[in-house]
């Protein structure tokens, strides 16, 4: 994700709850949603719980800038087919309150007892120390997200269980991922996402420590060398069991889930393996891209453009359809467009996102265009994983078009001039509509006044006259200046005095301080500097 | 042989295994996904007029649904303050004692798309009427179990939410463990409840 966006979301954080519950080991604070990439119940939702958190743990900002790095294009989304797909997610965070930091560890010696609220703890039990393992009270994190992030039917639920502790270590349990809060990149908590979600298997072995059963197999780690679950992948040429070191290969490697001999992985290194560098690789992201899909109603987002699905339409325009979707960029998205049953267009990527049809060649009355949207993503190559989970099949995208005939107008304007009652000269503008029915033929007209203009009549109550202006003169003269004016009346019953201009006057301006002679008055006595009249040129100097 | 018949036969040899490498298996549909035939194994089954398919559409357009929370006490007897190790509960077997520890209805959404991927580390929950017909169905994680590095550990007595359909007929719930044998999963029956029809429990 952008930073912008992730700023954005930042900003936009909201509270999902307000309830605190008390715990004697801790409180929940509430939920913010931290991503918003479309509806909640269209979307695979993250939820990030927070274990071993304290007050000052939360507002220093630790467990946040985790969950925000989690979800940056630094870490999960980092990851393919995350990557591909992070427009499918949502998150939410909720915070939660321990009375201690951290964790307990059953692996160290002595033993570190920590209260938390999930109880999170290294090494899982005392009794059965699992080195790198972290347990916790899941049923009490899954009450938790019912709680603060309720499932509402359609989405995904994806529980991460950030635990605080810089201590290496996590747990993919089914349904909730444990993951040690002080990740260094998304690696590790990606391989136990993997565990949780798709329920893919380890394909490491050999640690000190683990545990061997055969009988644990799964989409990703299968007891022969023939007949796996991802079969399909294999290439004929590749030789089973696969021996090749080479990386992408899928086949049948020996040595999966704890277990030396007896299990086989899919390919010779996955993220799902000893290196958790790796990528997925093709099985395991299948399943993944099969997971979001099979969980979670993701297309289409609503109805899309038009917004209704009845729409209607004059004969002869064009009407342009489109989907709502979480990544209506996918190139890789097939949309078949059906118009009245028949398929009219069908092809992958944004060329063949909307569908417009001109309705001239369509007969009057109600027709159906259908899009039918599926993901042909190359990650997925099972078909029983594409249909119909990865298409619209179970939720189909269709609008009622109804074509009506082209009852066509024609508008035209004429003017009538007049005097009204005040005298005034008015102009009305009619404009005249002419209804024609769907054959062309002449229904009536509508005449209707849209616009008057009245130009108002004036006239000269009397002659000119003059009125004086006294004022007093730099020097201290009283003078008067006389103007001439003229008052109107007008038809609307408005008066205005018209103003002609100066007459007489009885002294004119001077400088206060030209001076003899000065300003090249030329020992005249006039004084002609800037702005003031001239005694002598009854005029304006400049 | 002459040098264009060569090529030429080069050409289709490499398209006919190029063919090959792409078109090497059909894929089945997937042994983790539950199916009508997991079904028959039980004493339910769909509606007549209904494929699991068609079940799973439905229950993606419900408006509501109702929620209900269980209680499961997997293991009696075994303490359920912490975990337990395998060689705890080696030999004990699942019992059947679910309780219904409280039931809402009109909950707004639907009860959920359905959740095909069967394992051992799931259950299979059926809601159906008296006569047995299936009415909601889903397949959710087992959260007594935590998995860690191939050592398994258990909490013997967990709550949880189930969402199911809020239909009236429904007066049972059956839960069933997936068990893996070879290939294919079997839906080994846990327990049944029984339900009121008045809504609570």
């Amino acid at each position: 994700m952008q930073p912008q966006r992730l700023l954005m979301f930042g900003m936009l954080i909201v509270s999902l709850a307000t309830r605190i519950c008390i715990a004697q080991d801790g409180a929940v604070i509430g939920a913010s949603v931290v991503l918003q990439n479309g509806p909640t119940d269209h979307r695979a939702q993250i939820v990030f719980v927070g274990d071993g958190y304290t007050q000052a743990d939360l507002d220093n900002g630790t467990y946040a800038r985790q969950v925000s790095y989690a979800l940056s294009s630094s870490g999960l989304f980092n990851i393919s087919p995350f990557l591909e797909y992070q427009q499918y997610f949502n998150a939410v965070r909720i915070d939660v309150v321990s009375r201690d930091s951290g964790a307990t560890h059953y692996d160290t010696n002595p033993i570190i007892q920590r209260d938390t609220y999930f109880q999170s703890a290294y090494g899982c039990s005392q009794t059965t120390v699992v080195p790198r393992a972290i347990c916790a009270n899941t049923t009490r994190v899954v009450d938790t997200v019912n709680a603060y992030a309720p499932y509402n039917g359609g989405h995904a639920r994806m529980i991460v269980l950030l635990v605080n502790d810089a201590e290496f270590g996590g747990a993919g349990f089914l349904g909730v991922a444990v993951v040690y809060g002080a990740f260094g990149t998304f690696d590790a908590p990606a391989h136990e996402i993997g565990h949780s979600f798709p329920a893919l298997k380890d394909e490491y072995f050999n640690v000190p420590g683990d545990a061997c059963h055969l009988d644990s197999y799964g989409v990703n780690v299968w007891n022969s060398p023939y007949g796996t679950p991802w079969s399909y992948w294999i290439s004929p040429f590749t030789p089973l069991p696969t021996t090749t070191t080479q990386n992408g290969v899928p086949g049948a490697y020996l040595g999966a889930n704890h277990c030396a001999t007896g299990l086989y992985r899919a390919t010779f290194s996955s993220k799902m393996g000893a290196d958790l560098s790796r990528p997925f690789e093709q099985v395991n992201t299948e399943q993944f891209v099969y997971w979001i899909y099979s969980k979670a109603i993701l297309f289409p987002d609503g109805i899309g453009h038009p917004s209704s699905s009845d729409v209607s339409a004059v004969e002869g325009t064009s009407v342009s359809f489109s989907p709502a979707l979480p990544d209506p960029n996918s190139a890789y998205m097939q949309y078949t467009w059906n118009l009245d049953g028949n398929v009219v267009d069908r092809g992958q990527g944004n060329g063949h996102f909307s569908y417009s049809v001109n309705t001239a060649s369509l007969g009057l009355g109600t027709h159906t265009v259908e899009v039918e949207i599926a993901d042909l993503t190359p990650l997925v190559i099972n078909p029983s994983y594409q249909s119909p989970s990865m298409t619209s099949a179970n939720h189909p995208v269709a609008w009622n078009l109804n074509v009506t005939c082209d009852s066509h107008s024609t508008t035209s304007d004429y003017y009538v001039s007049y005097t009204d009652s005040s005298g005034a000269t008015c102009t009305d503008t009619h404009e005249v509509t002419d209804y024609y029915d769907c054959s062309g033929t002449y229904v009536g007209s509508d005449d209707e006044v849209v616009d008057t203009q009245c130009t108002r009549q004036c006239w000269a109550d009397g002659g000119a006259y003059e009125v004086g202006y006294d004022w007093v003169r730099d020097d201290g003269a009283n003078c008067t200046t006389y103007y001439w004016e003229q008052d109107y009346s007008c038809s609307d019953g408005s008066s205005y005095t018209n103003d002609l201009g100066q007459g007489d006057t009885t002294c004119y301006y001077m400088t206060g301080g030209g001076g003899g002679g000065g300003g090249g008055g030329g020992g005249d006595g006039c004084y002609d500097y800037d702005y003031y009249y001239d005694e002598c040129m009854d005029e304006f100097m400049y | 042989m002459k040098p264009i018949v060569r090529i030429a036969l080069a050409i289709n040899i490499y398209a006919i295994l190029t063919t090959a490498a792409i078109c090497q298996t059909t894929p089945q549909p997937s042994l983790f996904e539950l199916s009508g035939q997991h079904l028959a194994g039980t004493p339910f089954h769909l509606p007549a007029y209904m494929t699991l398919q068609e079940q799973m559409r439905l229950q993606e357009h419900l408006p509501t649904h109702q929620k209900i929370r269980i209680e499961w006490d997997s293991l009696p007897g075994m303490p359920h303050d912490r975990l337990l190790t395998e060689d705890e509960v080696k030999g004990t077997a699942l019992s059947a004692a679910f309780a219904v520890l409280s039931r809402n209805h009109a909950v707004p959404g639907a009860p959920g798309k359905l959740n095909f991927s069967l394992g051992p580390d799931t259950l299979v929950f059926i809601a159906a009427t008296r006569a047995g017909e299936i009415r909601s169905l889903n397949v959710m994680p087992d959260f007594r179990i935590q998995d860690a590095e191939g050592h398994r550990f258990v909490t013997a007595k967990i709550a949880f939410d189930i969402n199911l359909a809020d239909d009236p007929q429904i007066a049972q719930i059956a839960f069933f463990k997936p068990e893996l044998h070879e290939d294919h999963f079997e839906l080994k029956r846990l327990g049944n409840l029984t339900l009121s029809s008045s809504g609570g429990h």
